[in-house]
């Protein structure tokens, strides 16, 4: 069983405990026949990359891809597969919707059967991830009709629509008021702007930051918090990262018209969300790309012009 | 040891037999079963203790104070004839018995080094600097034949304090490399998460699944800890103390596990299935040797370089097809030889309940074992024969009901089940980066998977659409349908999100008398293909019994909705996309418009 075995799992059940799912990861055995690369743990940098366990990389792969949502997002449950859904974007003359969320064989056989005559349909195997699904219409109305015909949800333009639902990384409502840990045990290091990789720091310079990024650390808990003149945010660490950054005006992001990729260094990978829309633009997991001398990109293809242009916006950088 | 077995052979029940010496019944279990103390022999009926069941520490706590009051009252009628006070020496609650047989056990502990049969023994701090060598694991002899025994007395958790165990797991990963782990076991009662000490360093466990925690690979020589055994112990809030032990060993076998991925420590090998044997290297010939007489093709040896821990030999690909009897003494090799019991084996598939599979995707049945002769396989109630993957294969056991397999006396059950076929959105993120929510209710668009929905705010059957940046307003077919888009004023975007409740037809740029029209356009939202249905409606949808104040919005937007396009039209602006057809269903528009606008007046 691979990973889309899971995601038949999570469809047939709807929604879960963490330890249900770990279960399934364990009892499907997909260990053994995925072909994994261990995924490069968010907030490391590519030189020292720790290897996530298995069921945390399916785990923000399909939350990425949108097939399920976890935690904060899962209604109450630890996890909750999202309802069959076309997320339709246009690329050139025609029109590309990426399947997502749950799926069942039946639900697969009918969209097999409808995309005949109305597109093109086409399985991409992702690594850690149930194979993407995707499929090619002439026009908007063709993948409306075979949404309406599966019995799935559409959400045209959905990488803008989600991005333009977004607050930027500045934005009081992504942090949250928080007290700086106490006691001498914690090991407290600060993001680095210059290197992107997490330095060693102390609580004296917390408290002194203008804007900075502290992980705060003890045994298995950890906190990341934004320390701005002494008042003490709780926050994504990678949103974060980005609002540091933005505070020293320094850009990471790059992107390459031509080729439609949008790179960030790995270790700044963008918040899920802004991801989650960068990878409905094509289904496509970002491709880790490896530098000898600096640290390794993070490539997202097929990024039309203006998503780009408005993920760099909620990041507060300046990709074009 | 010997008046424990000579209980035994009394016919004693293991549970009372346990409590009488204070140990753990699993112990004394394996003293049934021969796996321990094989050579010692049993006790002579004379010097064994009263048959169970034994009172409860409840009972004997009274008879002693009982025994107390009568002590005093004999002392006082003593005294009163001139003789002196008579004294004993009541034994200390849950002790007693229990001590009279300890000299008979520490003499065997000499006899039997590195088992200590007083290992589920909570941890005190004597017993901490003393450390105890680690319990080494004792393999399987030949079994008895069975007793029945007597029902079990239930015994309250606190008196129990026995150790679970930790297994061994190996991943096979990338290039025939391959990962060692232990693998401690988890009861109901220990919380999700839990610091160990493991040799006074602490460690975290972390919950895998109900019945297991997270795999750890500790630090230290991981061939020593297998060799030598480990135990590692924890405190619960409540003060009950949790232990878990490894007990050393030269062999392990792994295998297959229903609820864990890659090569879990079993007991011992079975028939037909695929197996890891790690052993020391200078069991490898042995081990060799055993594994060639269960009839096991060539396995592959895997050492150091694949991540078997040095001074250490796997075995891959063991697949037992023999059935050997195990020697009678115990002999670690046995672990080798497999029994000849039959078992139904339900792997595979996709599980969704403890004993039910997802429709399409049901559990191989596999027999294990060895049938006895005569024994039928039936599925379903059809005599069955493995094929020659040794699967049972029947017509319609993979189809939705309930399904049993039996052969001989053993039989197991499942059902086919569908899923779930019908999932709905929800509010996955409002407002939000996605790892937090904000707090309170907030009048923007929700997410959940790819899909933008519209706030619980928002008017009923409202639903989200995109607009570009230069478009303010959205109009709907029927007069009094307009709405505002909302323009990001935090970022520089190009598009902006409205929430009509109508199905969208054109959209307007904000001020539309002084937009610049050489940039402004009216844009067309709707589908071309179905432009009849576009068509606008002459008359307000009719409000039922509305207040004042619901009456005056309404005619405020029907004013509205006429304006615009009547501004529009004023202007001039062009339209987007500009085919004629287009064209001709907004010359309507503006008709119906300056109609219904010369009514408000």
């Amino acid at each position: 069983v691979t990973a889309n075995g899971l995601l038949l799992w999570m469809s047939a059940r709807g929604h879960g405990s963490w330890a249900q799912f770990r279960a399934a990861v364990e009892e499907l055995h997909i260990a053994e026949t995925e072909d994994i690369t261990p995924a490069s743990e968010e907030e490391e940098s590519s030189a020292s990359q720790r290897s996530l366990p298995l069921y945390q990389a399916l785990r923000l792969n399909l939350q990425r891809c949108g097939h399920a949502e976890f935690f904060a997002g899962a209604n109450g449950a630890d996890w909750r597969v999202t309802p069959p859904s076309l997320s339709a974007i246009q690329r050139g003359s025609n029109w590309l919707a990426v399947v997502t969320g749950a799926r069942s064989d039946a639900l697969l056989r009918r969209l097999h059967n409808i995309v005949g005559s109305l597109g093109a349909i086409e399985t991409i195997p992702l690594e850690a991830c149930p194979d993407q699904i995707r499929i090619i219409g002439v026009d908007a109305a063709a993948l409306s009709a075979v949404a309406d015909q599966a019995g799935m949800l559409l959400q045209s333009n959905a990488p803008l629509a989600i991005l333009t639902s977004l607050p930027p990384v500045d934005h009081e409502a992504v942090r949250k008021p928080h007290e700086l840990p106490f006691g001498n045990d914690w090991r407290i290091e600060r993001f680095s702007t210059l290197t992107l990789s997490w330095t060693v720091s102390t609580r004296d310079a917390a408290l002194a930051a203008a804007a900075g990024l502290f992980r705060f650390s003890l045994a298995y808990r950890s906190h990341v918090l934004l320390c701005l003149r002494g008042a003490t945010y709780q926050i994504p660490a990678q949103v974060g990262k980005y609002y540091v950054l933005s505070h020293r005006r320094k850009n990471i992001i790059s992107y390459d018209a031509s080729s439609q990729s949008f790179s960030v260094p790995a270790s700044c990978r963008p918040p899920f969300l802004v991801e989650r829309a960068l990878i409905l633009c094509s289904g496509l997991l970002p491709y880790y790309e490896p530098r000898p001398s600096a640290m390794g990109m993070l490539r997202y293809s097929e990024i039309p012009e203006p998503v780009a242009r408005l993920a760099s916006e909620i990041l507060r950088q300046r990709a074009l | 040891v010997s008046i424990a077995k000579a209980m035994l052979a009394r016919g004693d029940c293991t549970s009372d037999i346990a409590f009488w010496f204070g140990l753990d019944e699993e112990e004394i279990e394996q003293l049934a079963n021969g796996s321990i103390f094989a050579q010692v022999p049993a006790a002579a009926i004379e010097h064994l203790p009263p048959p169970g069941p034994y009172p409860a520490i409840r009972e004997v706590s009274s008879a002693v104070a009982a025994l107390e009051k009568a002590l005093d009252g004999l002392n006082a009628a003593r005294s009163l004839v001139g003789l002196p006070p008579q004294t004993f020496a009541l034994p200390a609650l849950g002790m007693g018995a229990r001590d009279a047989e300890q000299n008979v056990i520490s003499e065997r502990e000499v006899e039997k080094p590195g088992l200590d049969p007083r290992s589920t023994k909570k941890p005190n701090a004597e017993s901490q600097e003393a450390k105890p060598a680690h319990p080494k694991y004792q393999p399987p002899g030949q079994k008895p034949a069975q007793k029945v025994s007597a029902p079990r007395p239930e015994r309250p958790d606190q008196e129990r304090d026995r150790a679970s165990p930790i297994h061994v797991r190996l991943l096979m990963e990338r290039g025939g490399f391959c990962r060692l782990t232990l693998l401690p076991k988890r009861t109901p009662e220990m919380p999700a998460g839990i610091e160990v000490l493991v040799d006074d360093a602490p460690w975290f466990l972390s919950q895998l699944q109900e019945e297991w925690f997270e795999d750890v690979q500790p630090p230290g020589d991981l061939g020593n800890l297998l060799r030598d055994g480990t135990a590692w112990t924890a405190v619960l809030p409540n003060g009950q103390n949790l232990r878990w032990v490894l007990s050393g060993r030269e062999i392990y076998v792994l295998g297959h596990h229903s609820d864990l991925a890659g090569f879990v420590s079993i007991a011992k090998v079975l028939l037909g299935e695929p197996h890891v044997v790690l052993c020391t290297a200078d069991r490898f010939p042995d081990v060799k040797r055993v594994v060639s007489e269960n009839g096991s093709p060539e396995p592959v040896i895997l050492r150091s370089e694949s991540g078997i821990p040095a001074g250490w030999v796997g075995l891959q690909g063991v697949i037992p097809r023999v059935a050997i009897s195990s020697a009678v003494e115990s002999d670690i090799l046995n672990v080798l030889r497999p029994d000849a019991d039959c078992q139904i084996i339900l792997e595979g598939g996709i599980r969704i309940g403890r004993s039910s599979w997802l429709l399409g995707h049901p559990p191989k049945i596999r027999l294990l074992g060895e049938r006895a002769s005569g024994d039928i396989v039936l599925v379903d109630g059809k005599e069955v024969q493995p094929d020659s993957g040794g699967c049972l294969v029947t017509d319609g056991c993979d189809s939705i009901g309930q399904h049993s397999v039996s052969c001989g006396n053993v039989s197991r059950s499942y059902s086919i089940e569908d899923g779930l076929d019908h999932w709905e959105p929800w509010d996955a993120y409002c407002w939000s980066m996605g790892d937090f929510n904000s707090n309170g209710k907030i009048n923007r668009p929700t997410i959940c998977g790819p899909l933008v929905r519209a706030p619980s705010l928002a008017r009923s059957g409202s639903h989200v659409i995109l607009l570009p940046s230069s478009a303010q307003f959205v109009l709907g077919a029927t007069p009094g349908e307009i709405v505002g888009s909302d323009r990001r004023g935090d970022i520089a975007a190009r598009s902006g999100i409205a929430l009509p409740w109508f199905n969208p037809v054109w959209a307007t740029p904000a001020d539309i008398l002084h937009s610049d029209k050489r940039r402004a356009r009216l844009f067309f939202l709707g589908n071309i293909s179905l432009l009849q249905t576009l068509q606008p409606r002459q008359q307000a949808i009719a409000l039922f019994n509305p207040s004042p104040r619901t009456r005056r919005e309404h005619t405020n937007r029907i004013a509205a909705w006429c304006s615009a396009i009547l501004d529009v039209g004023r202007k001039g602006l062009q339209i987007e996309p500009p085919a004629p057809e287009v064209a001709a269903l907004w010359q309507a528009y503006k008709r119906c418009a300056k109609s219904i606008w010369r009514r408000l007046r």
